[in-house]
Order: C-alpha cells, then structure tokens, then sequence
C-alpha cells in the first residue's frame, strides 16, 4: 500500500537534448582543439624543414667554393695568379696580409652562413695548407621590439 | 492513461532524434579526430626523418670517405658500387631508428623495417651525398636532403 502511494521519478522530456547538447559541445571542442593542435605541430615542423633545407642548401654551396679554393690553392699556379683567381670567385674577400679568406652565403632573409679560412704556406709539404676559422650561422636582421603590449613601468 | 501515454511517447520521439543527432554530429566529430591523429602521426614522421638524416650528415661531416664507418654507426649496409655511385641502405623502424640486423640468431625475429634510407655518395668536383628516407609500405618518399662535402686535397 505504500508503494502504491509513492509516484515514480521519471526523466522529463528535454533532458535527454539537454544532455547531449552538453556532451556534443565537448566533443566538438575537443575535436577543433586538437586538429587545431595538430595543424600548429605540422605548420612547425614544416618551418624546421624548410630551415633545414635552407641552411644545407647554403652550407652545400659554401663547400663548393671551398673546393674551388683548394683546387686553386694547389694548382701550382704564381702566388699572384691563385689570389688573383681566387679573388674573382663570387662573393669572396681575400686578405693575403693575413692569410685569411672570407665569405658569406645566404640562408634566407634574415640569416647568412659566415665563413673564414685561414691559409698558410706549408714549407714541409710545400703546398697552402687551411682550415676553417669560422663556420657559423649570422643574424643580419634588425630586431625590432614588440612594445605594443602595455607592460609594466615601474617609476623609479 | 491517455495523458501518461502520450507523455512516454514525446519522450520517446525525443530519444530517438537525440539519438540520431548525436550519431551525425559525433561521426563527424570522430572524423576530425581521426584527421588530427593522422597529420600528428605525419608530423612525427617527419621530423624524426629529419632528425636521423641529420645524424647522418654528422658522421658524414665526420669521416666524409669513411662509408664502413657511417654504415656500422646505423647497422647500414654497403651496396656494390655502381660507376660513379656508392649506396649503403638503412633500415629503419616505426620509429624511424636504425633496425639492428641478428644474423646468426635465429630465436630472435628480426624486425622488419617500416622505413629505409637510402645515402648515395656520387664523386664529382667535390663529394655529393644524396640521402632519401622512403615508406617502405607505400614507396614514398618522406625525406630528402643533398649535402656536398668537400674533403681537402692532399688531406
């Protein structure tokens, strides 16, 4: 007799789509996060790529005017005739004095490979011998600060 | 009565479109989620391709004639030379690292590669490496990079 008089407590109508209102807005904000996520891992990479391929595709080319440079250096040529040669290959600084050749190869608008040989005349071997005195990556951008965000002064 | 079936049947009717909308909508959510694992899994590939060519490059840089070396350094092997052309094949994993090979062990399953890079040495003026990672399964080509090295005469 008294469970006649309770009243069974049923869902109403509309919370079911209440619910699933709520349960989708999560799944779609889930599911924009993280292929939004995935698009900002993918466009990085594809920068460091492309980086990659920049920085070997001047390093490949400052290899190849080492080459250059030795072959000259060893060719038996005069003294005046290999500087003389070496001077016109394109890009190329030469200081004789101090037996140091410089040059620089582009990586992209910001970056240049900067590249120092030394050389000196080997008595022993009676060739030029060098080495690399600078392999290194040079920022010749300007940087400009970003003071758009309204940070903090404090007075002193 | 009336007023009691007619309350379970709304509810009902309801239940189904739910049912049916949430299907659609979580479909499509499940595809996004599916498109996002994929280009994770793309981008992963990619940059640890890239990461092994450039340790590579590294002992390329190191001992640029010593192909016996560079290949023992990733369980590599040698190819025959062919004219102007010399190849060592790495096998590589899932994970893009080098397989190690078990010769002579024949309780241990060797892996089979998911990946291999291909390192052609070509001599022109200066030494021309050409390195390739492909897909194994599909033939296609993930990575590839060109690196001239050149190794002072008389040195």
């Amino acid at each position: 007799m008294e469970q006649r008089g309770k009243s069974k407590k049923s869902l109403g109508v509309g919370t079911a789509s209440i619910l699933m209102i709520f349960v989708l807005l999560t799944l779609v904000t889930f599911a924009v996060l993280s292929l939004s996520s995935a698009k900002a891992d993918s466009r990085l990479s594809e920068k460091t790529v492309q980086h990659a391929k920049q920085y070997y595709e001047a390093e490949n080319k400052a290899e190849l005017k080492i080459a250059q440079i030795d072959s000259l250096l060893n060719s038996g040529f005069s003294e005046s005739n290999i500087f003389e040669q070496i001077q016109k290959i394109d890009g190329i600084e030469i200081d004789v004095a101090n037996g140091i050749i410089q040059y620089g190869e582009r990586i992209n608008k910001k970056q240049f490979l900067n590249v120092v040989i030394r050389f000196k005349w080997d008595e022993v071997k009676q060739k030029y011998d060098y080495e690399k005195a600078k392999w290194e990556t040079v920022v010749d951008a300007s940087w400009n600060a970003n003071d758009k965000l309204p940070v903090f002064q404090p007075e002193n | 009565m009336n007023i009691k079936n007619s309350k379970s049947s709304l509810f009902l009717m309801e239940l189904i479109i739910v049912i049916m909308f949430f299907a659609l909508a979580s479909g499509s959510c499940i595809q996004l989620f599916a498109k996002a694992h994929q280009l994770t899994e793309a981008t992963t590939v990619k940059q640890q391709a890239m990461m092994i060519t450039d340790s590579v490059i590294a002992c390329i840089k190191q001992r640029p004639n010593d192909l016996e070396w560079i290949a023992s350094r990733f369980y590599g092997e040698i190819l025959e030379k062919e004219f102007m052309e010399e190849k060592v094949i790495i096998s590589l994993d899932d994970s893009l690292n080098p397989v190690e090979k078990n010769i002579g062990n024949k309780n241990q399953k060797s892996k089979t590669p998911s990946y291999q890079l291909t390192m052609t040495k070509t001599n022109t003026k200066a030494e021309n490496y050409k390195i390739e990672i492909i897909d194994c399964k599909t033939k296609q080509l993930i990575y590839q990079q060109d690196i001239v090295c050149h190794q002072a005469i008389g040195k």
